[in-house]
């Protein structure tokens, strides 16, 4: 619920605010797995996106939506362990694991320089992960699909091209989608992290 | 400021067909082989080198479906499942008492039950154990036994364990003496499953399935006495 509003306010607020500028951007999302996340696959992923917009209710801050997909997948030849109250055991096979997340994010960003020129932002998001977990093994297939309440605190550079109204964006974000659900193995902690790194073009314009 | 999301809008398209085309699921290139899957169980607390003596039942039990004509199912590859048993578990240290040798004053530390699936979308669940293993007359050597009995498989949840679409080898390792008389069941101190395809060649499924039996014993060192 209290994911909902936040996300409602950001949203009117955007939509209602004296606006100067607005910047949609599309980047190409590099994906580096964290914590529970990286046990379950430790590969990096190069294969991401995110589309995003951004409308300035401030000269300097702006606030906006955005959509992403980061996709982690690791072929796995190590054995699995169980250990079980009354009973271990031990399996081995080839796993394929993936991860596939939709981060629906609600941003708020504050930037240190002019329209025109270089920009510095820093700030975050915070809205909802969907998150499919899927492990393959052997003939079998386990799957968890769960709605996560996520933040994603950000930083990144505008760098203007030529028109000044094209900019090439570089973002570094870290996520952190919160539990929710459980995990494939049953695991009551199912919360995901990652950083990503996002590289594209932003294009901008007044309203 | 309508050209700008005309452009950012037919770049996303674009990128979500390309993504979508290459599927979030990567298969990697799969082979065969790649299905083939072991799992061991063993019973916690379980001192295995008391154990210096097997009997290895010389049939390898058919799991059917209700209906199911058992005379249909490959056998081709009995004599080969067994002798894979057996030369991976004298490895290990064990002395063989064959079936025929087994009596009263001839019993075996543990014997060594060996069964298969091979039909599509099968519950196999604890209940089936009696049914199948009954017959062999080496339990009568041992007090408590009678109509009723099951094994127990405390690692296989909910009382069923896989359904499968494909080929599997279960062998099971009992101790006839640790039993459960309340519940009428034979605690099971080893066990192995072995899951395949079985869409292979007949040169290929002898080899996967040796390499399966020879990995369940790897992956179980906990089974040698020598």
């Amino acid at each position: 619920m209290k994911t909902k509003i936040i996300i409602l306010s950001l949203c009117l607020f955007t939509v209602t605010a004296f606006s100067q500028e607005f910047i949609s951007d599309f980047t190409w999302n590099f994906g580096f797995t964290a914590d529970k996340l990286n046990e379950y696959i430790p590969n990096n992923s190069y294969t991401g996106f995110g589309i995003e917009g951004r409308r300035f209710f401030q000269k300097n801050i702006s606030g906006g939506l955005s959509l992403g997909w980061n996709i982690f997948d690791q072929r796995i030849a190590e054995p699995i362990t169980i250990d079980q109250e009354g009973f271990g055991g031990t399996v081995s096979g080839t796993q394929v694991r993936y991860v596939n997340a939709f981060p629906l994010l609600a941003n708020l960003h504050y930037y240190v320089g002019k329209r025109k020129d270089f920009r510095i932002f820093l700030g975050g998001g915070v809205g909802v992960y969907y998150i499919l977990q899927r492990l393959d093994l052997g003939v079998w297939q386990l799957e968890s699909n769960n709605w996560h309440f996520g933040l994603a605190p950000e930083a990144g550079i505008l760098v203007p091209l030529g028109d000044g109204q094209t900019h090439i964006i570089v973002t570094g974000r870290y996520n952190h989608a919160f539990s929710s659900g459980k995990s494939i193995g049953g695991n009551e902690d199912n919360s995901y992290s990652y950083w990503s790194l996002n590289f594209g073009f932003a294009f901008s314009s007044r309203m | 400021m309508k050209k700008q999301l005309k452009r950012l809008l037919i770049l996303s398209l674009f990128t979500i067909i390309t993504f979508s085309i290459n599927s979030c699921y990567n298969d990697y290139g799969l082979t065969t082989q790649d299905y083939d899957l072991v799992s061991t169980f063993f019973k916690k607390g379980v001192d295995f080198k008391k154990f210096q003596t097997f009997t290895l039942l010389d049939t390898v039990m058919r799991v059917t479906n209700d209906g199911e004509d058992p005379s249909n199912v490959d056998t081709r590859y009995d004599n080969q499942i067994l002798n894979d048993i057996e030369r991976n578990i004298k490895n290990f240290g064990y002395s063989q008492i064959r079936q025929e040798d087994v009596d009263s004053t001839n019993l075996p530390s543990v014997v060594i039950l060996v069964s298969s699936v091979s039909s599509t979308n099968y519950a196999y669940s604890p209940g089936y154990w009696w049914g199948y293993w009954g017959w062999y007359p080496g339990w009568s050597y041992y007090p408590g036994y009678g109509s009723g009995w099951g094994g127990y498989y405390p690692w296989y949840p909910g009382g069923t364990v896989y359904s499968y679409t494909t080929g599997s080898i279960f062998i099971e390792m009992v101790d006839p003496t640790d039993i459960d008389t309340e519940n009428r069941r034979v605690n099971l101190q080893w066990g192995a499953g072995i899951n395949g395809l079985t869409d292979d060649s007949s040169q290929n499924l002898s080899r996967r399935i040796k390499e399966a039996i020879d990995q369940s014993f790897k992956q179980s060192p906990y089974l040698r006495i020598n």
